[in-house]
């Protein structure tokens, strides 16, 4: 009976979205027919815009961040929890199965705080930039709608994964939960997308003529030269970002916790998820640089003004991030490996990889050109450290970037390999090999980095960034399928979930908090690149504050944000612990008399 | 073959001929897919 | 310690100290550009060179890529005239200027008609320009000032200025322009006869009813010298000596000279050698 009810959802949804979708295309497309006159962008004057009395930015750029901390959030969990939930499943474990389930309950109540966001957000640009949103909604027509109509899906499907989850626990009626948890991960994708397709828009606009009157039809609006770019970054930066909140849930719990085996369940429950958050987020530099080449691409003087100009400063903030973020999860799996006894085989390797870090991380923090105006620039023909400042351009950073991941994954590997005691014939040749490939990949990616960095074109130079790339993911694949393979039959040594000092567990609060704090910065840096246009070439931004700030007024945004962001949070996992609570009813003395 | 398998200093240095041969040949084939292509002494070609 | 004081302390600590980060960097804002009113007419030589050199570092973006770090020719260090010489003598050289102040104009407007050896788009082989078009958004320069942005570069390393200066007439309101007419001005020479006396021409030159044997005869310059030799006569005196003549014309009337004044006087010489 069940199996009926899951199958007939499945068709409806399964017909339903592509059918919203061809009414999409179809219904802009006739509209794009009939239209004989272009309509272009409307070209606005100061006071054209609504003056509330407060800053409508600061309010828009509040709300909107909120909206994606949230959005994110609700979006990656579904994604590793059906993962887990699979793993549970195939290999008959109720632990996996349970923490999933566990995620979930966390996942379900950031769900409405995204809707309220939302609401807000929408409210507020159509309350303060009423224009802008009024060319928005011709632009995107009935895509608007798909967006509306695509959450019933997704509410319809998180509800039954979620409440449905006892109910469908085993044999067949886990295989439709699980399909329900995957229809509900391509909903909230296509959201993701679709929103994406927004976001793109303002910065590379396609489908559209010189003045801004659409002359395409949807698809051509939003498959513009960034929104694949966008859609693969913001899809695994999602993943890292809600495997480091739920991360923190677990580290609190644990730190809270009253018994040994609540200690050992939460400690894995957080080493799952520091796991999840590392492995989306090593791949991240590559989905980055992705979007700022096409940016670069599309626009150079939008690029140069992201990298080269006044943003510059930016991503040097992003790099002392990025550095947080790794040093806090390597050394939650240095922590971690106190868990186990063989692990001190490989302590040793500790703080070499450490001051691969601590050095990587320096060399990325090292500016090159300290003006940023372009009338600076040319007064001071560009102006940077003699020494240092070959350090401060993007050879010395793909280098310092490149061999910090590999240094992770070295940290990743010899946890994994803590525990085990390989006992495959070909061990010899399999670690000479791994060696063998961590030594010429490092060497590769320092030999690509200097030559064609210093040496050669900027052709050559930008071209070699890919040969970087490709040593690193040959060493995490590399290193994946030779483990794997070199583990089988392994003899496992004892290893105690709950062993690990409580300092340790800071290190998966500090990854949320520079999560959090990244994602905004990254927020500010797209709205930035702009300048001053809410479409980029196409409609003028004339608004009292369509200047790109200072970076200190931006961080303060940018925190306060945060901060609002965790305090909900911390309501959130209330909540959660709170469904939990069972409150005892008092025993009534007078009764007993 | 098989006590020259055993000998460490063969396996290791087996090991990384093959990865600096792999390597070499992946650094030509992204530099050329790329329209970039390299001289055998890995300078540029154009 | 509760947990959950320990835990947001931390957490909020932590973000503290990003944001003491941001508030220690360089704090710089990126200024939109502003609205300013000019009046094309008002312009002398210098003034509009100027406004190019302004346009330059600031509304037209150039110093983004043409600067010292080698992305796009280093146009503040390179003699452009000598350089656009250069280009348009290139064997790979597909445009249509026949002059300086053409190919300049044309890598402004069409920079991918010509681009110069190692600075194009990566895998175009020096086919495709990553130069925005300077007259398309998001830097839409008006004609006026694409033409002040011509001037800077030609003056700048002590080459003559060939662009025609700006003149009421000649001046179209482009849709995003920043550049409005003005209402007042300073009171100008009306017609080339007053303009004549105003500067005093004619106690050297024998030029309307005035005869004086100072300077060479202007009632026939036209046929000893070309309207741009003309011009060149009045705004750098000192370029090109009469054979015979003391070198003591006054220098100043580039900066003195309003354009239309300037032109008027060319025109009425022109004219009045005919």
């Amino acid at each position: 009976m069940h199996i009926r009810l899951i199958l007939l959802i499945i068709l409806l949804v399964g017909f339903v979205t592509p059918s919203l979708a061809e009414i999409a295309s179809n219904s802009s497309e006739v509209v794009a027919n009939t239209e004989t006159t272009l309509t272009p962008a409307p070209e606005l004057k100061r006071s054209d815009y609504p003056n509330m009395g407060f800053s409508s930015r600061s309010v828009v750029w509040i709300l909107a961040q909120m909206h994606l901390f949230f959005a994110a959030f609700v979006l990656a969990v579904p994604i590793f929890v059906l993962v887990i939930e699979f793993i549970g499943f195939k290999y008959k474990d109720d632990r996996y199965d349970d923490m999933a389930h566990e995620f979930m309950k966390i996942s379900i109540t950031a769900y409405s705080i995204t809707a309220l966001f939302g609401g807000s957000l929408a409210f507020a640009l159509f309350l303060l930039y009423p224009q802008f949103m009024a060319y928005m909604m011709r632009v995107f027509n009935t895509q608007t709608l798909v967006y509306a109509g695509l959450f019933f899906a997704e509410s319809a499907l998180l509800y039954i994964y979620y409440y449905g989850w006892n109910a469908m626990r085993y044999g067949e009626a886990k295989w439709g939960h699980l399909t329900i948890g995957l229809l509900l991960n391509a909903v909230g994708t296509t959201l993701l997308v679709v929103a994406n397709s927004w976001a793109t828009f303002m910065m590379a606009p396609s489908g559209i003529n010189e003045v801004g009157a659409v002359t395409g039809s949807i698809w051509e609006i939003m498959k513009g030269p960034l929104w694949n770019p966008l859609n693969l970054h913001r899809v695994l930066a999602n993943i890292a970002f809600g495997g480091a909140v739920v991360g923190a849930y677990a580290a609190y719990k644990f730190l809270s916790a009253k018994t040994m085996a609540e200690k050992a369940h939460y400690d894995w429950m957080g080493y799952t998820s520091n796991f999840i958050a590392v492995l989306a987020f090593l791949p991240l530099p590559f989905a980055g640089y992705w979007l700022m080449a096409e940016i670069y691409a599309y626009s150079q003087q939008m690029g140069i003004t992201a990298m080269g100009g006044i943003l510059a400063w930016l991503f040097v903030v992003q790099a002392i991030l990025i550095g947080t973020i790794l040093l806090s999860a390597n050394y939650y799996l240095w922590s971690g490996m106190s868990r186990c006894e063989g692990s001190e085989r490989y302590t040793w390797m500790i703080k070499y990889i450490a001051l691969v870090l601590i050095v990587g991380f320096l060399i990325w923090v090292t500016p090159h050109t300290l003006i940023l105006t372009p009338s600076e620039v040319a007064t001071l023909g560009g102006s940077h450290h003699h020494t240092l400042g070959p350090l401060g351009i993007m050879p010395a950073k793909n280098i310092a970037v490149n061999l910090m991941l590999i240094a992770t994954f070295l940290s990743f590997q010899l946890y994994r390999r803590s525990d085990k005691v390989i006992t495959v014939s070909w061990a010899k040749a399999g670690n000479a090999l791994m060696v063998a490939i961590y030594v010429i990949a490092i060497a590769n990616i320092i030999f690509a980095g200097v030559y064609y960095g210093y040496f050669t074109n900027t052709v050559y130079k930008v071209g070699s960034s890919v040969m970087q790339v490709a040593s690193t993911l040959i060493v995490i694949i590399g290193g994946v399928i030779i483990d794997t393979l070199m583990f089988k039959n392994a003899k496992t040594l004892p290893s105690t979930w709950g062993k690990v000092n409580n300092f340790s567990q800071y290190a998966l609060f500090a990854l949320p908090v520079a999560f959090t704090w990244l994602m905004a910065l990254m927020g500010y840096v797209r709205s930035s690149v702009r300048t001053n246009w809410h479409v980029y070439t196409v409609m003028k931004d004339n608004s009292p504050e369509n200047y790109i700030p200072a970076i200190g007024h931006a961080g303060n945004m940018m925190t306060i944000a945060t901060v609002l962001f965790l305090l909900i949070i911390v309501f959130i996992f209330w909540i959660a612990s709170l469904s939990n609570t069972k409150q005892v009813p008092e025993v009534d003395n007078a009764s007993n008399c | 073959m098989k006590s020259l398998l055993d000998n460490t200093v063969v396996v290791v240095l087996g090991a990384f001929i093959l990865t600096f041969l792999v390597f070499y040949g992946l650094d030509h084939f992204i530099m050329a897919i790329q329209g970039l292509p390299l001289n055998l002494n890995m300078t540029p070609a154009q | 310690m509760p947990v959950i004081v320990k835990v947001l302390g931390f957490s909020l600590g932590l973000t503290l100290v990003f944001t003491l980060i941001a508030n220690l960097l360089p704090q710089v804002e990126g200024e939109a550009p502003v609205e300013k009113i000019i009046d094309p007419s008002a312009f002398t030589e210098e003034s509009f060179i100027a406004l190019g050199e302004e346009l330059f570092q600031g509304k037209g973006t150039c110093t983004l890529c043409h600067n010292n770090m080698g992305r796009a020719p280093d146009i503040l260090a390179l003699n452009m005239v000598e350089t656009s010489t250069e280009r348009m003598a290139d064997s790979r050289y597909q445009g249509s200027a026949k002059d300086v102040e053409a190919y300049l104009r044309e890598s402004m407007l069409q920079p991918s008609i010509y681009v110069v050896q190692g600075f194009g788009k990566k895998g175009s082989n020096d086919t495709e320009s990553p130069m925005p078009t300077v007259d398309k958004a998001p830097i839409q320069l008006s004609e006026l000032e694409i033409n002040a942005v011509i001037a800077f570069m030609q003056a700048k390393d002590g080459n003559l200025v060939t662009v025609a200066l700006p003149t009421e007439e000649a001046t179209p309101t482009t849709s995003q322009s920043e550049i409005t007419i003005q209402i007042n001005e300073p009171a100008m020479a009306k017609t080339a006869e007053a303009a004549l006396v105003q500067f005093g021409c004619t106690v050297c030159h024998s030029v309307l009813e005035t005869e004086s044997p100072v300077g060479p005869d202007l009632r026939t310059v036209a046929s000893r010298l070309s309207v741009e030799e003309i011009r060149q006569s009045i705004v750098d005196p000192n370029a090109v000596i009469a054979e015979g003549f003391p070198p003591i014309m006054p220098t100043d009337f580039a900066e003195k000279m309003k354009v239309k004044e300037l032109d008027m006087i060319v025109q009425f010489l022109v004219d009045s050698g005919k």
